[in-house]
């Protein structure tokens, strides 16, 4: 695995390199600033496989540099994990939202840095397995049936929004109670998505989710938001409790959204994806449970739908779990 | 990587304790800097630019300091980061160099701490 530490401080930038040479990862290189990393990365024939980032550096700062680097094609979906200190806990959701897959936190411990980097290999191997797909049906279009399955949480490459599941994961897990109390969780079910993985070759079926992806990013109102497809037609959300989310409202624009395309679809012989909107999962301050519950309770509610039941403040309402 | 780690192997060990003795070298520069910081101060008022400065130091002593095994110098410089960063978000510059000044000579006194008793 390629990868590229980034640290304005060299001693430190030694003690990275040593405690990634102790758990067998030797290619690795440096850079002491965010310009420096910039060229490295832009001078490089074979692209790094993962990029380390101190958050606090002087000039351009870590979150800063992440953006750049998932601004460059080659770079979108590489896993960038960030460095900060406990103290800069509150970088964290920014770090997130600029594209950072996970952050580890000094001073460093060997095991959370194996374990971190075991998340960095998971995320390498998902995005290899898309790599691998997209030759597949470059092949044949029918080879994706077989190469997939349809419950699998899918990188969708052309989906800017998107953000991979696993991400969602280490975002929840990373969250403090109280933060995580002020986040609440969104499932997006498509109703018809087993037809049309059955009917699509996996490029129409990576096409249509695409679609999907991007009308129910477009009727996110919330500034910050990380959104992932988990597999089963499933998409979830998390963003602010208090944003003005409405799943209603979500729901509507999201079916005016897929509208424009009815009649490319129709050409096409292709279904437009019919998705449903849940009301919004939340957790309790006092709750210790797994925090990734949280999905699980947004991607059932995500298939429920809106009860046309609910009176109108229930609907749009942030109501908890 | 704390160098205490159990599971260091004994090669990891040897290039911890050389980057521990690397360390405690760059020590004296370290203090240097920040007494540099503070004497600028003194002549030209500017208390921004010192609390950027001696804040930075800090960042930089504690996120080496901690993975070396230092842990008592760690905190200390990042208790100082944090005064200087809460301070700067709450009060004026000079207002803040005067509320910081026991987190920085805490920080000074770890310094010299490690420096004494260093092999």
């Amino acid at each position: 695995m390629k990868i590229l530490a980034v640290d304005d401080e060299p001693l430190f930038l030694d003690v990275l390199m040593q405690l990634m040479h102790s758990c067998n990862y030797h290619d690795v290189d440096r850079a002491g600033s965010a310009r420096e990393a910039m060229e490295i990365i832009e001078s490089q024939v074979q692209p790094f496989d993962c990029f380390l980032l101190d958050v606090q550096m002087e000039g351009m700062d870590g979150i800063q540099l992440c953006r750049r680097i998932r601004a460059l094609p080659e770079h979108r979906l590489t896993p960038i994990v960030m460095i900060t200190a406990m103290t800069e806990k509150a970088y964290v959701d920014e770090a997130f939202l600029a594209g950072a897959n996970d952050y580890v936190t000094k001073p460093l411990d060997r095991t959370e840095v194996k374990v971190r980097m075991s998340m960095v290999k998971s995320i390498l191997s998902e995005r290899n397995h898309v790599k691998l797909l997209a030759k597949q049906i470059a092949r044949s279009e029918e080879s994706h049936s077989a190469a997939r399955t349809f419950d699998e949480p899918l990188i969708l490459e052309d989906a800017e929004s998107l953000t991979p599941f696993t991400t969602l994961e280490n975002y929840l897990l990373k969250l403090g109670n109280m933060r995580l109390f002020t986040s609440m969780a969104v499932g997006f079910h498509i109703e018809n998505g087993g037809d049309i993985y059955d009917k699509s070759s996996g490029l129409e079926f990576m096409d249509i989710m695409t679609d999907a992806a991007s009308a129910i990013a477009d009727s996110i109102k919330a500034e910050n938001y990380l959104l992932s497809y988990a597999g089963s037609g499933d998409f979830v959300a998390i963003l602010p409790r208090l944003s003005s989310f409405s799943a209603t409202v979500a729901q509507e624009q999201i079916e005016a959204g897929l509208e424009e395309f009815r009649a490319i679809y129709m050409e096409d012989g292709q279904a437009l994806p019919r998705i449903r909107v849940g009301r919004p999962a939340t957790t309790g301050l006092l709750a210790f449970g797994d925090p990734t519950r949280m999905i699980q309770d947004a991607i059932s509610r995500g298939r429920q739908g809106i009860p046309n039941t609910l009176h109108s403040s229930e609907r749009l309402g942030v109501l908890g779990a | 990587m704390n160098v205490g780690s159990e599971d260091a192997k004994p090669d990891v060990a040897e290039a911890m304790a050389g980057l521990r003795s690397r360390f405690i070298d760059s020590l004296v520069d370290r203090i240097l800097h920040m007494e540099d910081l503070t004497s600028e101060l003194r002549r030209t008022g500017d208390y921004t630019t010192a609390l950027y400065g001696i804040s930075a130091s800090a960042h930089r002593i504690a996120g080496v300091a901690g993975t070396l095994g230092f842990g008592a110098l760690g905190s200390n410089a990042r208790k100082l980061e944090e005064a200087i960063t809460d301070g700067l978000a709450q009060y004026e510059p000079r207002e803040t160099f005067l509320r910081m000044r026991t987190q920085l000579e805490a920080l000074l006194d770890s310094l010299e701490a490690v420096l004494e008793t260093a092999p």
